[in-house]
Parts: structure tokens; sequence; C-alpha cells
């Protein structure tokens, strides 16, 4: 929602320059820009370039309570021809968003499509796209709505990225961060390393270009953790003022599903029957392979620690899409029974399952009041590791 | 029940035949453990109802009231010879717990423990049932029911400092107080490689939402009919302690007793975060060297006077003495948390202290 | 799209009269504060003002003049002290405050100090209200201590510190080399006894927050009111100003209690040192668009290997917590390398820019931007996608970005904290400028 509070005094004069700069015409043009696409699909026959679109809007989710929240978020329009996405893409806001992946060296084009907010007509919010950590970004393609042009209502922007540092990122939107980060507009992103498919210590898939495969993994997860104000949404929906000094998320989820949801393999239907929560978080490995945890926390009101059950250390290799390797080559990376994740860091996390007898362990928070969906217990930030014989 | 057995090589003889009883229980840590109901009074005078660990009298869990639990259990020690723990565990609570140590591996696990929540009727055990992804977890290994005597077994159990905690429910058993230190060194006087030290103290950080004790005490907790507290989501925590006890308590001050430390000796603080949220501990005066976090030594050490301690987190520290008593330095939590159900002074404050020895 | 000519510039600025927002900050790309070795404080309560319009009862730290006896008003945050590397530094502390506020006292984390004076307190020796002294004038209390390090530190209040550091009773405490370090350029800048911990422009990051109805109990008395296992902030502060106050200047007449501003700015392939510090008692995950930073200490010491070794474990991220009571250090830059485009929007025989990345110049800007009426053009804007740029911006934007510089916001990932008081935006929000080589920054 476009909130502009009232200032008083001296602050009349900011106030002035900084409101009203929010121009907005209502205008409809869906583009989609896919150099070397030559058939329309959406998809570049250069191997060197990856496009998506995605559409930015809201939706609905169901929490592991059975409680209905309504979202905003980014849903899926890879294909979609450029005439039918506001048509048949409305209110199918993903949570999170759909994963970006893509490999060092090739170039992403990101086509955002604003197909507007259905449930709130009354909205007229502009969206963008900020990947959360990419290196030397030019403000043009950051996603800050504040020094950039934002997409307005039915209309799409191109974002380009030269995707030249591998690593785990993630994406969000920008546009009046504390409102629409809440509302869901989450996704995970990552770039693979070039060093992938070359054999190094055993392994062919690797977190970084390590050289040494110490961030070579068998089977990678994201974990995406965050939460929801189940307050907030619901002022959302029903068009009252929203409570920014009153937030506080009491539902935790990973990849947008509070446990024991985290575990179903299945997709979690909302109440429009729509698959909003696609994302499982069921981990599954062989005894003695080594599992990559893709970790972020986009919370807007917590951090959270989490920890596993398996009895052996997790091996943070690398943060912030940097590997752990001091100026001049040492290593720093940690080894952690708990590691607390702040909003908007992200960590590559190695389980190295060697040693460890089959069975099912658990992920969890240790903060151990987000183990609730709201006021249910036994739910909230945890997950299953099913570790299987060899 | 403390079991330290050092290997002493006196010939290959001795070495062989000290190898043919090497197997099973031998160079084991053992301890027999309760978990009871207990009260608690806060710094206030305010008592709450706690869970606590406590170490059986004569092993047997025969005689009756022969223990006294607390919040914060006992340290466990495990000698660096040893290569496993065992504790036998009594219950003398009216729900099933478990024992689960971060980032050791239970070795006898029977469990995990999943129900049909919320009715928590059925239960399935060791894996969960097939295609059911409605059934939650209770307990993370096996369980002991109310009444019975479970047995616990880490072997290879790894040096450093642990925190154990109850692996039931624990949004509901851990906030109650069941948890407790277990600290194993590589070898005497050693927590790590090359970490030697001359003193010890074990300072544990937690807190207590004394609503969701009641609750818990009265049977209205979780998702039981009546219950007044259905989840800990909003829990509000009113007492901040340290070892069990907050400012101006006297058996706080200071946190490492009556101790003589001369110049350069070096004093090992194992701190553990056995409570809900981060602490940031901070001494006052000095730095501290960090050398491991969560029983992992560190490459290099790290120079700070204070550090995040996130929930379930250990840190060891080595604080050198910087001259011969008296010396007192403040240690306390620097997220201020320095009251008693939010009258001052109170909360997580103590001092590390050098006394003069008494010549008596 | 190269820049226009100054003219519209200056124009510009006339326009936005009593404003002046990006145009020559006082800053210098050094930190305001008090240099010396000896200093004077006295605890005063006094009025801060946030961004959503709201006033709060403060308890601060004013400078007293010792030859002239005269005190200032008491600022939020305390006064910056900086000082040297082995140089015995002097703090003495008088009290102000009403006597049911309560004595004041200061503690120097990571320093070893030596109090006199006053009456002993819990962490440290404190001072009482002079009014419970009538007609005896101000009792003081003393500290002396001697920074074996530099670096950046922080002072809090050791009195009842849960309640005197939300009301405002701390600062910040920069040490700086006594020497040009081993291999270093006399001429340039460093925080500590290395040369790789060299810097171009330094900027404070004093993290606070404030649960108003704190400030209202202390306001009208009602002391046995305050509890703080029901804290629950709603203003957030850095430098002692919430968004967008703290894009002002130093010193406005306007704050006259928020002296300190965050607006950091610099050029391309410099290098800024950004002393991070948790003031109060929450954890901030600050996130630093445009490029991450390398964090090279933390509580003032080097993360090092070993003596001589340098800042050689240092790592590098996008965000950082605050930690209440803790400091950190870290070096952030922007070249806009391997972005895959000109951002200059040069063709190939422009001349190159400094630290321009070679391989990208003269390369098309990739995609079509949408028109005009198809997009929202923020404030900071400057209707090009280039550095340096300028375009045609819609009727009523008010051209906030003249010199065609690249923002980036610096805030709190926990976004909640990107507002005050229920405003959407406020708080923890700031913007770093990159600003094109040729704009000058005083």
């Amino acid at each position: 929602m476009m909130k502009r509070g009232t200032r008083y005094g001296s602050m009349m004069v900011l106030l002035a320059l900084f409101v009203c700069l929010w121009v907005v015409t209502a205008s409809a043009d869906v583009h989609v820009q896919c150099p070397g696409d030559t058939n329309g699909d959406g998809i570049s026959e250069d191997p060197n370039i990856v496009c998506r679109h995605i559409t930015g809007g809201d939706g609905y989710t169901k929490m592991a309570d059975g409680l209905d929240l309504y979202i905003f978020s980014f849903g899926d329009a890879d294909g979609v021809p450029v005439e039918r996405v506001i048509a048949d893409r409305t209110l199918k806001a993903q949570m999170p968003a759909p994963t970006i992946v893509v490999k060092q060296g090739q170039e992403l084009y990101l086509t955002m499509t604003n197909v507007g907010m259905v449930v709130r007509p009354d909205l007229f919010d502009p969206h963008t796209v900020h990947w959360h950590g990419f290196p030397n970004a030019a403000p043009i393609f950051d996603g800050l709505p504040e020094p950039s042009p934002s997409a307005n209502m039915g209309n799409s922007f191109t974002y380009y990225y030269n995707a030249v540092v591998p690593g785990t990122y993630f994406y969000h939107c920008h546009v009046e961060a504390a409102e629409h980060m809440q509302m869901g507009m989450v996704g995970n992103l990552w770039v693979t390393p070039a060093q992938d498919g070359q054999s190094i210590g055993g392994f062919t898939k690797f977190a970084y270009n390590d050289g040494d495969g110490s961030t070579g993994y068998d089977v990678a997860y994201p974990l995406l953790l965050t939460g929801f104000d189940s307050f907030f949404h619901i002022a959302s929906d029903t068009v009252q003022a929203l409570p920014f000094a009153a937030m506080f998320d009491e539902y935790p989820m990973i990849n947008g599903r509070g446990y024991p949801d985290t575990i179903n393999p299945n997709n979690i239907l909302n109440q429009e029957g729509f698959a909003a929560q696609i994302t499982p978080t069921i981990i599954t490995a062989s005894t003695g392979q080594r599992i990559l945890l893709r970790v972020c926390n986009i919370s807007t009101t917590h951090q959270y620690s989490f920890a596993t059950t398996l009895g052996v250390p997790m091996k943070v290799v690398a943060r912030g899409a940097a590997l752990l390797r001091g100026p001049d080559g040492k290593d720093t990376s940690m080894e952690v029974n708990v590691l607390n994740v702040g909003g908007g860091q992200d960590y590559d996390v190695i389980l190295d399952t060697s040693g460890v007898a089959p069975g099912t362990y658990f992920l969890y928070t240790t903060d151990l009041a987000n183990l609730s969906n709201g006021k249910q217990e036994r739910g909230g930030i945890m997950t299953e590791i099913v570790i299987n014989p060899l | 029940m403390f079991s330290q057995k050092m290997i002493r090589f006196q010939g290959f003889f001795l070495f062989l035949c000290l190898l043919s009883i090497m197997g099973g229980k031998a160079f084991a840590a053992e301890y027999w453990v309760w978990v009871d109901a207990a009260d608690m009074t806060m710094a206030d005078g305010r008592k709450v109802p706690v869970w606590g660990f406590g170490l059986d009298r004569d092993n047997d869990f025969l005689t009756t009231d022969d223990h006294a639990v607390s919040v914060p259990g006992p340290t466990l020690r495990v000698g660096p010879g040893d290569n496993s723990l065992i504790i036998h565990l009594k219950n003398n609570l009216r729900e099933p717990v478990s024992l689960n140590i971060l980032g050791q591996r239970l070795t006898n696990n029977r469990g995990p423990v999943w129900t049909n929540f919320p009715d928590d009727t059925k239960t399935w055990s060791g894996s969960r049932p097939v295609g059911n992804y409605t059934a939650r977890v209770r307990s993370f290994t096996h369980e002991t029911l109310p009444g019975e005597v479970g047995e616990y077994r880490w072997e290879s159990f790894r040096s450093g400092t642990f925190l154990l905690q109850s692996g039931t429910n624990p949004a509901k058993q851990v906030e109650m107080g069941m948890y407790l230190p277990i600290v194993k060194d590589t070898s005497e006087g050693s927590a790590y490689a090359d970490v030697s030290y001359d003193a010890e103290v074990v300072v544990i950080f937690h807190e207590i939402d004394p609503a969701i004790h009641q609750a818990i005490a009265a049977g209205t907790y979780g998702a039981v009919p009546g219950a007044t507290i259905t989840s800990s989501v909003n829990r509000e925590p009113k007492y901040f302690l340290m070892n069990g006890v907050s400012y101006p308590s006297d058996g706080l001050l200071p946190i490492n007793g009556k101790m003589s430390l001369l110049q350069g000796e070096r004093l090992l603080i194992r701190f553990l975060n056995a409570g809900l949220e981060t602490h940031v501990p901070q001494i006052l005066g000095l730095y501290m060297s960090l050398w491991a976090e969560d029983g992992n030594r560190y490459r290099y050490a790290k120079e700070a006077y204070g550090f995040e301690l996130s929930a379930g987190k250990t840190v060891d520290s080595i604080l050198v003495s910087p001259m011969n008593p008296p010396w007192e330095y403040p240690l306390y939590d620097a997220r201020l948390n320095l009251n008693n159900a939010g009258a001052s002074p109170g909360g997580m404050l103590s001092y590390v202290k050098s006394s003069l020895p008494d010549h008596r | 799209m190269d820049r226009i000519g100054k003219e519209i510039n200056m124009w510009v600025v006339v326009l936005m009269g009593a404003v002046p927002l990006f145009f020559g900050t006082s800053a210098q790309g050094a930190i305001v504060g008090e240099t010396g070795s000896t200093f004077h404080l006295m605890a005063k309560r006094d009025v801060i003002v946030t961004s959503d319009g709201d006033s709060f009862i403060m308890w601060g730290y004013a400078i007293r003049d010792a030859v002239t006896g005269k005190t200032g008003r008491a600022q939020y945050p305390g006064p910056t002290l900086i000082v040297t590397e082995d140089v015995p530094v002097t703090i003495t502390l008088r009290n102000d405050l009403a006597p049911e506020s309560g004595y004041v006292s200061i503690v120097f984390p990571g320093q070893e100090v030596t109090a006199t004076g006053g009456l002993p307190g819990l962490l440290t020796r404190e001072v009482q209200s002079a009014e419970i002294l009538p007609g005896q004038g101000y009792e003081q209390v003393a500290y002396t201590f001697t920074p074996r390090e530099p670096g950046t530190y922080i002072y809090r209040s050791g009195t009842r510190a849960d309640l005197q550091v939300e009301m405002g009773l701390f600062g910040a405490l920069i040490v700086r080399p006594a020497a040009t370090p081993p291999g270093g350029d006399p001429a340039k800048k460093y925080a500590y006894n290395h040369v790789d911990s060299q810097y171009d422009q330094e900027y404070l990051y004093m993290m606070s927050e404030m649960d108003p109805r704190i400030h209202r109990q202390v306001e009208e008395k009602r002391w046995g009111s305050i509890d703080f296992t029901t804290y629950f902030p709603t203003n957030w502060f850095i430098n002692g100003r919430n968004y967008p106050d703290l894009l002002a200047e130093n010193n406005v007449p306007w704050l006259p209690t928020q002296p300190y501003n965050c607006q950091p700015r610099m050029h391309p392939g410099e290098k800024v040192l950004i002393r991070f510090i948790g003031a109060g008692r929450d954890i901030h995950p600050m996130h630093f668009h445009g490029n991450d930073f390398e964090t090279i200490a933390v509580d003032g010491r080097l993360l090092s290997s070993g003596p001589g070794a340098g800042p050689d474990l240092a790592w590098r991220a996008t965000t950082i917590k605050s930690m209440p009571g803790q400091t950190a250090d870290l070096i952030w830059g922007w070249t806009g390398k391997e972005l895959g485009w000109d951002i200059y929007g040069h063709s190939p025989d422009d001349p190159l820019e400094p630290y321009e990345y070679a391989p990208n110049h003269g390369k098309p800007f990739p995609v079509v931007l949408p028109p005009r009426d198809a997009v929202t053009y923020g404030a900071f804007y400057s209707g090009s996608p280039f550095l340096g740029g300028e375009g045609e911006l819609p009727p009523g934007h008010g051209g906030l970005n003249a010199n065609g510089g690249y923002f980036y916001m610096w805030h709190s990932h926990t976004e909640k904290e990107l507002t005050s008081n229920d405003i959407w935006p406020g708080g923890l929000i700031s913007f770093m400028i990159v600003e094109h080589p040729d704009v000058p920054i005083d």
C-alpha cells in the first residue's frame, strides 16, 4: 500500500520534495526482452543467455495450521505469450517466488511484469526485482525504486545481469520494502561456478570455484527462512491500515512453509486451488554424501538460529556469496553446531554425512519459540533430513 | 560420578591387556540422571515451577528423594580418555522425555518419535509413516516414558563444551529447564589442542518466562483442551539468569567463586546459551581470546571483549589473569537484560574475580 | 548521455533553498567529533525529534568547556571522541540530571580504565546529580585510560545501563594510529597499524533504537512502570537520526540535539571505512547495496592470524549484524566492473575514467528501458542509467540527483526497522552516493 505519513514542522520541506515523485500513469505494455530468442518462446538460442519472465502481483498461501494468508509475490510467466500474461497470470503469486539459477558467465535477462494486485484494486504499487548481493551493481538494475525507474501496473521491466560471481544469493521486491517483503515478495537465486563439471576430490558439483573441492556437494537444497505477521497480511487483505510498528512474524517458515508442511513433497494448494507453495524442504541424502544448504533469511522482524540433530558440525564455507577465504587465501571457513542468520544474510553450509547412521534427523531453529505456526505449537522452522543407507 | 581413566603404557604386554578390555563400556563416562519437577526461586522471591536434571546420589534410582534437580542441571564431565558418554535417565515427569546433545551423535538412537498431532494418541518410532505428511515429531531421539529409565549412549564423544537439552517438544521442555552442560578436555588441563588452562568456569545464559512455566506445570500449555498458552511464539521472558541465578543473588557473585588467579594464569570460561534468544556476553576492562565455538576449535584465536552467543551455542574463551589478586572485572549481557521482572538492578550481571587466598 | 553543464546544478541548488542535501556536505569524508585527549562531559536531559514528527525526552552527554564553564546541549549520540593511540585520555563526567534519574557513569569496553571520584557503582564509579548537593556545585568522576590499539570503540553508561543507554547515554570513541604503519604513505589515512587498513573516506554507522513508552514514562516520572521485559522499539536511529533526517548536514539548526548525519559519498575506486557500532540493545543486520564490504576488524582488533599479519582473516559479505556493545570496521569499494555495459554511456573513442573497467568500455546498454509513463521514477533517479548522466524527468520530479550519482541504499534488513513509529519510510535507511569522478566531494 502506498502510504505516506504526515510530517510536521520543518520536515515539510523535505516532505514536499520526496512525496509525489511517484508519478504514475496507467499504461499497459507487457514486453519481454530476450536476445537470441528467435521463435518467441522466451528461451534464447544463445547458450550464454538465460531469459526468465516473472510476474509481480498478489496471491494467497496456506499456513501449516490451515490459515490462509494474502500475499504479494512474484509468479511464473516463463514462455507465456505477452498478450496472455495479464489475463492468465494474475493472483498467481508463488511463495517463495520462482527459483532463478544461472551459470557463472551467463547473462540473465530477467523480465518482471507488474500484473497488479487483483484483491486490492485500490493499490497502484510498482514492483521491482533486487538481486541481493550482486557485486558492483548499478542502480538501474538494482531494483531499488528510489534511484531507478520501477515498473507500474501492467508494464514490464527487463533487468540485465552479467553473472560473473558464483554463489548463493536471493531476490526480492524493494518497493516499500517493509511492506512488500513482509507480504512475501522473496525468492531463491544462485549462480553455479565455472568449476562445475570438473572432477575434484570426488565431486563434480561445487558451490564456489574453490580449486580444491572443499565446497563440493552431492545434493543441494535452498533454505529460505522468513516469517509472516498474520495481522499484517489480514489487514492488507481487508483494506485496513497496515500495522508497521506492531510488525512481528509469528508464522516462521522455511521456503514458504511451516512444519510439517516443510516435509511434504507435494505442492501446497492455496484457497484458490492454486499451487502457490511449490518448494518442499525435505532433505534427502545417502550416508556419506555431502549436502549443500543455501541458506538465507528474509524475515522483516526476526533473526533465526538453527541447528541439526545429525551430530556432525555444519561447515560454513561461504557467506554473502563469497568463499570464506582471507585476502591471501587463508581458510576462514567455520564449523558450528548453531548458525544464526540475520535478515539479509546468506550462507553456504555443507553437511558431511560420513559416519552418520541412516535415519531421520532434524534441522530446526534453536530460537525455540519459533517452532510455532502462530498459536499452534510443534511447527515453524523445522524440517527433516532423511539419511538413506548407501 | 566421574570416570577418569588415564591410560599408562607400561610395556607392550600391559598394552595388550588393556586392549583386550577396551571394548564395551570401558573408558566411558557414565551418569545416573533424574528429571523431575521442582520450584525455583527467582531473585525477586517469586517461585516458578521448573523441570530440571539432577544426579542420583547412589547411581541406582532405587532410593526415593535422593536427588535434587536444578536449572541448569549439573555439569557432566567426560574424561579426556573416555570414548563414550552414557546417561541413564529416570523420568519423574508425567510426559515422555528424551535427550539431545547439540553436536554429538547419539549412538543407540531408537527414535525419532512422531505423533498424530494434536491428539497424540498414536506414535511412530524410527521413521515417519510412509505417505503421512501430517504427523509431527515429538522427540528427536528415543523416548523415556514417565516412571521409566532410559539409556542414552554417545560414542566417539568429541572434546569441547556442549549443551545437552531435552529432545522432546523442545519449545516446551527446554523452556521448562531441561538443559545442562557437558565438557570434555582433549587432555588433562587442555580444553583443545594447545588450549591449556589453569582454572575453569562454566557460564550459562538462560531466561525464564514464568507465564509459560505456570501453564506447563498446570497442564494448560500446548495443543490441549483448555490451554491458556497454545504455543510459545509470543514468549516474553521476565527473568534473565547466569548459572541459575540473577543479580544480586549470592550464588552469582562472582561467577567464578573464590578463585585465586596469579598474573599470567589462564582462566577457561566455557560460555553456553541454554536460553531461547541471543545474548552478547561482554567483559569490561579486558580482552578475551575466543578459541572455540560449539566444541570446534578455531584455526586462529579471536581477540574480543564480547561476542554473539546464539541460542544453543557454546563458546570457549581464555582470560589471562592480568595481575596477581585481587582483581575483578564485570561480566554481563551487552544486550542489557539487567532486570528481574522489570526491577533494576538485576538480570545477567556478574563478575570474574581473582581473590586473595585465605591464609587460615 | 553525458552530463549537462553545471548551470542547471546551481539552479537546482538555489531552488532547494534551506535544505542542502548532497551538494558539499561538511563531512569531508571524515568523522565529525571532538579531537583531543581530555574531555569534559555533562549528563543532561533534552529532547530529540524523530522523522515521524514526534519528540522524545533524551538523556545525553554534553560537552562542557572547562575554561568558560559553559555546557552545550546534550546530544544524541554523545560526542564522538577522537583520540590517539598511546596518548593518555582523561574524561570527566558531571551529572545534571534530576536526582530521581539516578547516578551516571561511563564504561569503555575494550579499554583498561582507572576511575576516580564519585561513588562506587556496579560497573564503574558513578557521579550523583548536582541537585543532591545543594550549594556544593557539581561532583565529578574522572576516567583515565591509555588506548593501546587504534580502532573503533564505544562508550556507554555503566549505571542502570538498560535505561540509560535507551535514553541516549552512549557515544563513539575513535583511536587514531600514533604513526604511519610500516610501508605506509604519510599522506594517506589508516585505521590500524597496517597498510591494509588504508581508507579514503570514513563514516560512522552507530545503530540504536527507542521504545517511545520508556521515554514517556521517564518524562512523566512513572519510574515504577519502566519494564524492559516488554521492550518493543518502534524508532531506529543511525548516528542519532532517523531517515530522512540523517541525509541533512551535520549540525543543522533544526536538529540541535542530533548533530551527526549519515551521508556517505565516494568516487569509483576509493576505499570507504565504515565504523560500525551497535550502541543499543538490539541486533541490526545492515545490508549494503552496490557491492560487498570487507570486515577487517572487530572490537578494535584486526581480524588477524598473528601480529603483523594485518587483516588476513577478513571476510566479505553484503550484510553484517551490529552487535550490542560491539564494534566492527568495514572497508567498502565500488568500481562497476564486469557489469557488461559501459556505466558512463561512453562511445568507444571516449577516454577512460579512473578505475573504469576497460573491457566494458563502449559496450552498449543491454536493454531498452520502458517509456516514461510505464514506470515510476524514484526521487533519486537522475533520468539516466549512466554514472554522472542526466535525463528528462517528469514534471514535478524534484531532480534530487543533479550530479547523476549512483545511489545505494545502506539499510537494516530487518525491514520493520525502516519505519519511524508506523511511518514508512523512516528508521534505518541511508544512501551511499557513488559520484562521477568529476564531482567534487569536499
